[in-house]
């Protein structure tokens, strides 16, 4: 399992690297969307979900996953919202963008939200096998 | 009085029948006299010309032809004729002799000539001659005949003997034939005055009953008409008064006694002035009046109608109202009066006076008050032409009162919504106050725009209210606020919750998931010590997270903008998922949970995420503050109209003395304090806000240490959806 994270936060950052070495999963840490939209050109093998904060320093999540959906390589990649700010309006749009999950941050343990994760990925690949 | 008259009526035709017949006898009587007269007369006459005649002469008569030639027949004739100038006068139109031979009677000589038609010759036979000629021979007494008709017309005749003066013998009949015609006309001469006397003493007694009785009429009218006005007078509601020309009363009617207090004999005759017109008030005036009525009789008060004040025996003040009329007999003048008592009427002209000035004042009052408060004020009357703008209004809306008043609301100010579009004159919140009978508020959510006198905009709160006039609508009242301020910090507010909510949280879940990973051994392992107080910080810092979570809630709430999405729920399984939450604390405390739901029951529409936060907070509550091995019960049940849930425990209890702040912010129970620390005070606020902007209603009997019941009831026909910004425990 391949996790791209982009949280602006670092120490929150460093808790999820650590948590997901931990779990023995592969993790691309950016704390910018630029950095993140460097790892999913760079990479060789694209992750298999993103953990993505809605604040970020350069861009708001809504931004990041536009961004994303229009490439066509990412585009499919599935998506997890994790944030502290989860107003009704922003989940939403998010969900209306193809966003696979939004999860408020504080209410969630790590091992939670990569439970979470895993379901995830494990129905997605269900869906692309099919 | 009817009665003499009729009286009178008999008396008169007795006496006119009286007259009459006197007239008649009198005159029948004059002309039997008449008549009796002349033949009297006729019959001395005729006695003395008989006398003249001599007997000798006579005797040589015979009654045939042989007398033609018979001096003394021509002597008598002559004699006859000599008299019959003199006979004529006397209405004798013959005389004649007539002899009786073998019972006939036979003419001689005679006063006609002999070529008068009427004319017999001596020895002619008088046929059909009067009865009387008959008993003259018989009787030899003069007689006067009764009227008989022959061919010669009618007549009346005097039949005179003429006798031998030494034997006495009965020689002849001297006949005198008076015209009966002259007799009746002689009548009719005589009796012509006593006609006409009778008729004249009828005519005569005719007028003077005409008269009488007309006298008698207009007095029984006078007395008719006397009566009827003192019946009026007396039946009046209002005193009838009347005063001559001294000032001194001559009527007084029984509403007179009953208003004045003074009965018809006190009043009489006394000054009016001095009775009931209060002296110190009226003085000048009335000694004005009066003494022009006194002299002229006339007053500048008559046909006129005036108010003033008068006093009754009692001394009682009575205002009145006085119509003055002149009154002019033969006898006498006199000012007649009607009065009026406006003690009723004057006393609600006071308080009307009086609820006029409170309400002037009252006004006065509003008015100061609407110039005074911030919000703009329309008042808007039926036909929504604007009646009233106020100070703030005018300034809002660019256009000075006089501008304003008296134009059309709706052609006068436009409503426009968030993307510039005139809002329809139907659907502007006057409109539907007016419509509905109801006050209807804007939202500052969804504001809209009034545009000013030039053209530029800005944001309003409209709070339209319908004014109804005993039940009727006569016009609304548009209160307004200039709200861009408003919404500005309505946007600052949410930016800063929104904010607030990343900001606080980021550390939290920091804290929360480095704690975690601790626990979890990540940083390797721990001692029991260590593990306790790692523990103990993510207890507190989940605390905190549910701290910042409530208020946020609370917030939301508050602010409006919470979405209410109402979808069919069911509240069993909503129940049961709420259980689910607490299943490891009701272990821990070892108690005992009891679910009791109608199985009828359908599903409830209502916003599961907000309805399973109501049910949370009660459930936790009753856990929390019931003690070890306690019981808790849920129970829901519906009636006509809505859904009743009921969560009971047989806890701590809330004390009396609390009981009425158990809804209020950040409040918690003096008892539960010491035993249970945790708790924000918040809960239960937050889920009366849920209930009450759900269109539902909560409340609680608690007993202290005995436990407590909540019940809260949702409506069956479901919660009306909210648009809002914003939902709970994001």
């Amino acid at each position: 399992m391949k996790l791209l994270v982009v949280e602006d936060e670092p120490m929150l950052l460093e808790a999820i690297g650590k948590k997901l070495e931990k779990e023995k999963i592969q993790v691309l840490l950016a704390d910018s969307a630029k950095k993140g939209f460097k790892f999913l050109t760079s990479e060789k093998k694209l992750p298999d979900a993103i953990w993505l904060d809605y604040y970020l320093k350069d861009l708001t999540g809504l931004d990041f996953v536009i961004e994303l959906k229009k490439n066509k390589k990412w585009a499919d990649i599935p998506i997890i919202v994790v944030s502290n700010s989860a107003s009704t309006e922003k989940v939403n749009s998010m969900l209306a963008l193809g966003v696979n999950k939004y999860l408020l941050k504080a209410n969630f343990r790590l091992e939670d939200i990569i439970k979470e994760v895993s379901n995830l990925i494990k129905t997605n690949e269900k869906d692309t096998c099919r | 009085m009817i009665k003499k008259i009729s009286f009178f009526k008999s008396v008169f035709l007795l006496f006119g029948f009286i007259i009459i017949i006197s007239g008649t006898i009198i005159t029948l009587n004059i002309a039997k006299n008449t008549k009796k007269n002349i033949t009297t007369n006729l019959l001395h006459f005729s006695e003395s010309v008989a006398a003249a005649i001599n007997p000798q002469r006579v005797k040589t008569l015979t009654a045939s032809s042989l007398d033609n030639n018979n001096p003394d027949n021509i002597r008598i004739n002559q004699q006859l004729q000599q008299v019959q100038t003199y006979l004529k006068t006397q209405g004798i139109r013959w005389s004649y002799l007539v002899f009786q031979k073998n019972n006939q009677f036979l003419f001689s000589a005679s006063s006609i000539s002999s070529d008068d038609p009427g004319y017999s010759k001596p020895g002619d036979i008088y046929k059909d001659p009067p009865l009387e000629l008959k008993k003259v021979f018989q009787d030899q007494q003069s007689i006067v005949s009764q009227p008989y008709q022959d061919e010669w017309g009618e007549f009346v005749s005097a039949f005179i003997p003429i006798k031998d003066f030494s034997t006495g013998e009965l020689l002849a009949v001297i006949g005198f034939d008076i015209d009966y015609q002259y007799i009746q006309s002689q009548v009719n001469h005589q009796i012509i005055s006593p006609i006409i006397s009778t008729i004249f003493i009828f005519i005569f007694y005719l007028i003077i009953s005409f008269l009488i009785f007309r006298q008698l009429n207009q007095t029984d009218a006078l007395r008719e008409s006397e009566e009827r006005f003192r019946l009026a007078v007396n039946a009046a509601i209002d005193p009838v008064i009347m005063m001559n020309q001294e000032g001194n009363i001559t009527l007084w009617n029984k509403a007179a006694e009953k208003t004045y207090g003074y009965s018809q004999k006190e009043a009489l005759g006394k000054s009016l002035h001095h009775l009931i017109i209060p002296s110190q008030k009226y003085n000048i005036d009335h000694s004005i009046n009066l003494k022009s009525f006194k002299q002229t009789g006339q007053s500048p008060v008559f046909g006129k109608i005036l108010e003033l004040e008068t006093i009754s025996k009692t001394g009682k003040i009575i205002p009145i109202e006085l119509s003055v009329a002149l009154i002019k007999t033969k006898n006498e003048t006199s000012a007649f009066g009607i009065i009026r008592d406006i003690s009723i009427r004057k006393e609600h002209e006071r308080l009307l006076i009086q609820k006029t000035n409170s309400l002037k004042e009252e006004k006065e009052k509003t008015e100061v008050l609407l110039s005074s408060i911030g919000d703009g004020v329309l008042a808007i009357d039926q036909n929504f032409k604007i009646t009233y703008a106020n100070n703030v209004a005018q300034k809002l809306l660019g256009w000075t009162s006089k501008e304003l008043i008296g134009k059309d609301v709706y052609d006068n100010i436009t409503v426009k919504d968030g993307t510039n579009k005139t809002i329809a004159k139907k659907k502007r919140a006057l409109s539907l106050a007016v419509k509905s009978g109801k006050t209807i508020s804007s939202s500052i959510i969804n504001p809209v725009y009034y545009v000013r006198k030039d053209k530029s905009k800005f944001p309003v709160a409209i709070t339209a209210s319908p004014v109804k006039l005993n039940g009727k609508f006569s016009g609304a009242i548009d209160v307004f606020r200039d709200i861009t301020h408003e919404i500005e910090v309505d946007k600052m507010k949410n930016e800063f919750i929104s904010l607030a909510s990343h900001q606080l949280r980021t550390p939290l879940s920091a804290i929360k998931w480095y704690t975690e990973m601790l626990l979890n051994g990540d940083a390797g392992n721990l001692g029991p010590e260590q593990s306790n107080f790692i523990g103990n910080i993510s207890i507190s810092n989940q605390r905190m997270i549910e701290l910042v979570n409530t208020l946020l809630n609370i917030s939301r709430i508050e602010s409006g903008r919470i979405i209410i999405d109402p979808k069919p729920t069911d509240l069993k399984e909503l129940i049961s998922n709420v259980v689910g939450e607490f299943k490891s604390k009701i272990k821990e405390k070892n108690q005992k949970i009891i679910i009791n739901i109608n199985p009828n029951l359908k599903k409830v529409n209502c916003d599961p995420k907000l309805i399973f936060e109501v049910y949370k907070n009660l459930i936790s509550n009753a856990i929390k503050y019931s003690p070890k091995k306690g019981e808790i019960q849920i129970f829901v049940s519906s009636d006509k109209d809505s859904v009743i849930s009921q969560i009971t425990d047989n806890g701590y209890g809330i004390l009396k003395k609390d009981q009425s702040k158990v809804f209020t912010k950040f409040y918690r129970g003096e008892n539960i304090l010491k035993i249970e620390t945790e708790g924000t005070g918040l809960g239960l606020y937050l889920i009366k806000s849920i209930v009450e902007s759900s269109g539902g209603k909560i409340w609680f009997k608690s007993e202290e240490n005995k436990g407590t019941t909540f019940w809260f009831k949702l409506p069956l026909k479901g919660v009306n959806q909210q648009k809002g910004e914003v939902s709970i425990n994001n």
